[in-house]
């Protein structure tokens, strides 16, 4: 069976609401894609805005920053500021050429397993659909790619594809 | 739409995230806002302006890291409009970060300004 | 007294011999240095951050070629190290009661949140502050901060922040040694007793986009003369390098189009506006000067050719035989833009041959006509002057005391009473100090 596209997601999470949730939804035993890669850190608003296009500079087809609801926070102001930062970038990513899908802002308390694994499989369903990020050439950056096109047909026509093109160069190297 | 982003660019968008101007913008702003001194609205169009400002500029620099370059030819390789880079460009000879070098045909070279 | 609490008072000047100059161009310094010559006291109250005016922008002065800033600037320092002249700049006067030899003028001081006595100009403030604006000195080609001085001369040397666009983030006072930044300084208004007054404002350039036909605004390789000037200035935002707006090349063909905003009956300004045709020509000049390897082709597209004074004619036969700047004797109906090249091309009757003329230009200059700033009607309503129909400041009698307003005490010289060049603006500051004086010296009788 070939391969399907498999997207790479690092999620920045806070350790106290939001891995609070990601640990619940994993002792609950709900099922959720694996393609989240979680990074813990203290609160979200330690997320700086450079962490994020470092990790899309390395390849990451989205990246999700979760943390606590806002007035909830556990360093009372940390949240506000991960808004703030969120907002800036969201506006920057159409200005670089990225779909600003692949960022995402999730709101997650320590007893919402269920919201944060959705959160998850969600963001993970929404990247298939894009596709792969432009930076990492998993993908044909050059095409475009349609939002609410049938996903299988996309799925297939790339299998088709890639093996081809894989099979050409190839060829070419030698 | 149209992902049209590459290492360069995005390297373009992390170095003006780590200029002074910017982080200081973002890091203050819900302080000014909440203090009444700017509104939510009037913020955020300060930020997306600024940003659309230093990113554009920090594309700009990357293209002149390898030697002078002129206005037509930073266009064509950043694919922003020429009057644009010649705008951003002014702003950066004004703050200090580039100088015209010299002459190539009836444009002028532009180059990065060394102290 | 001021009603802004005991700050400052202006209550050790006598009315007998303090005199106010208002506008710190180049009429209003001279006016002020020769009143402070002769042992008088002199407010002079300018409205913008700094003294200089129009002057200060130009890069050279027909028909001399003189560079402007060279002999502008040792006025400046004149000025603000005189021991009689009191510099009020950010200032501006709000009203005026009394008669000649005793009036009372209160004058509102914007606070420019910087202090005057601690700022030294040493620009420490300026890259730490966020905003970036486009700078109005630069006709909004350059840019400053919200922190900000106009040109590197200005005088006095203070760092002025600009109220709009400040949003108080604290980045100069951190970055401030002198602990010069007072973000929540107020206006003040003060009270100057002064015996007489005279009246500088200079002018302003006519409002191109009146005149859409011509592109100002649409097309980007229009522009108007002072845009022009601050280009071609080595201080200004490119360095001295001429180059268009739309692509940055050099351009190798320019026009030059007269007669806009001025001897316009329709449009509200049927006066001639005197400097227009001179400054074109000296335009024209510089851009041969300037970028002589690339600049092919000038035109200066003319009604009449006004080049009355004192070597202004052989000016203009230099620009023709030497330099090789071609007139048209035509006023321009439209202009259009070439979308391939972003050309700019002029339509033009040439009334000399009668033939319609489509020249195609990579650069043009509108030269607009000057007017009195949009102040001066407040100004005189404050002061009870009258204006005329051009807008210009009347005067006592227009043949025989050309410096005297209608109202005893308040003298005008400059561009405020009508159009002039700058030898005639600093000829009629010295009048109007003269006169200014001998009211002084009279303590204000008729």
């Amino acid at each position: 069976m070939s391969k399907s596209f498999e997207p790479n997601i690092v999620a920045f999470t806070c350790n106290w609401c939001s891995y609070g949730g990601a640990d619940l939804a994993g002792i609950s035993r709900i099922q959720y894609p694996t393609n989240a890669k979680v990074i813990r850190l203290m609160c979200s608003g330690r997320v700086d805005p450079s962490m994020v296009l470092q990790a899309f500079k390395n390849g990451a087809d989205g990246v999700m920053i979760t943390g606590c609801h806002i007035g909830d926070c556990h360093y009372s102001t940390g949240n506000y500021r991960t808004q703030v930062r969120y907002d800036a970038l969201s506006t920057a990513m159409d200005m670089m050429g990225l779909h600003p899908d692949r960022l995402r802002l999730l709101w997650a308390s320590a007893s919402e397993g269920q919201q944060w694994a959705d959160g998850i499989t969600e963001m993970t369903q929404i990247i298939k659909k894009l596709g792969p990020s432009p930076l990492n050439g998993r993908g044909k950056p050059k095409k475009a790619t349609p939002k609410k096109a049938a996903p299988k047909k996309e799925a297939v026509s790339k299998k088709k594809a890639a093996p081809k093109k894989a099979a050409k160069k190839g060829g070419a190297k030698k | 739409m149209k992902e049209t982003a590459d290492l360069q660019r995005v390297q373009a968008m992390a170095d003006a995230f780590a200029d002074e101007r910017l982080r200081w913008l973002i890091g203050k702003g819900d302080v000014l806002v909440q203090n009444g001194e700017l509104t939510q609205e009037k913020f955020k169009d300060l930020i997306t302006k600024t940003i659309h400002e230093e990113y554009t500029r920090n594309y700009i620099m990357q293209q002149l890291t390898d030697g002078p370059k002129t206005v037509a030819a930073i266009a064509k390789a950043t694919q922003l409009e020429p009057d644009r880079v010649l705008w951003n460009l002014l702003a950066m000879m004004k703050w200090n970060k580039v100088e015209i070098a010299g002459e190539q045909k009836r444009e002028y070279l532009y180059t990065v300004k060394e102290f | 007294m001021t009603i802004a609490g005991d700050q400052v008072t202006y209550d050790h000047l006598l009315p007998s011999e303090t005199a106010m100059v208002i506008g710190g161009g180049v009429a209003g310094m001279q006016a002020a240095l020769d009143i402070a010559d002769q042992n008088y006291k002199v407010v002079l109250v300018e409205k913008s951050p700094s003294i200089g005016g129009v002057m200060a922008m130009l890069d050279k002065t027909f028909p001399t070629l003189d560079c402007s800033a060279c002999i502008l600037t040792p006025r400046l320092s004149e000025v603000a190290r005189h021991p009689n002249i009191e510099l009020l700049t950010y200032s501006e006067v709000v009203g005026v009661t009394g008669k000649a030899g005793d009036f009372r003028v209160r004058v509102l001081r914007k606070a420019r949140k910087v202090d005057e006595e601690k700022c030294s100009g040493c620009g420490d403030c300026v890259p730490h502050c966020p905003i970036e604006v486009p700078n109005e000195f630069d006709q909004d080609l350059g840019f400053r901060k919200a922190i900000y001085i106009g040109f590197p001369q200005s005088t006095p040397l203070v760092y002025t922040i600009d109220t709009e666009n400040c949003i108080k983030c604290g980045m100069c006072e951190k970055s401030c040694d002198r602990d010069a930044i007072l973000l929540d300084a107020e206006d003040e208004e003060v009270e100057i007793p002064v015996g007489a007054i005279v009246v500088a404002t200079g002018y302003e350039l006519y409002d191109v986009t009146k005149y859409p036909r011509l592109g100002y605004g649409t097309y980007k390789n229009v522009m108007h003369a002072l845009e022009y000037e601050r280009i071609i200035n080595a201080a200004g935002p490119t360095g001295g390098h001429l180059l268009r707006l739309s692509d940055g090349k050099i351009p190798k063909s320019l026009g030059f189009i007269q007669c806009v905003g001025a001897r316009d009956v329709e449009k509200g300004v049927p006066n001639c506006s005197r400097i227009c045709c001179m400054y074109s020509i000296k335009n024209a000049v510089m851009a041969f000067e300037l970028a002589h390897d690339h600049v092919k082709d000038v035109t200066l597209y003319y009604a009449d050719l006004r080049a009355f004074g004192k070597g202004f004619e052989e000016f203009k036969e230099m620009a023709k035989e030497r330099f090789g700047v071609k007139f048209i004797r035509g006023r321009v109906g439209e202009v259009s833009e070439n979308l391939k090249n972003r050309n700019v091309i002029v339509r033009v009757e040439d009334t000399e041959s009668g033939k319609f003329l489509e020249k195609e230009h990579e650069l043009v200059v509108i030269s607009p006509g000057i007017l009195p700033p949009k102040t001066l009607k407040n100004l005189s309503n404050h002061m009870g002057l009258t204006l005329d129909s051009d807008g210009f400041l009347t005067v006592e009698n227009e043949t025989i005391t050309p410096v005297d307003t209608t109202v005893p005490g308040i003298y005008v010289c400059g561009c405020a009473e009508s159009p002039k060049d700058i030898p005639d603006s600093v000829a009629a500051g010295s009048a109007a100090a003269m006169r200014a004086s001998i009211t002084l010296a009279k303590g204000g009788a008729p």
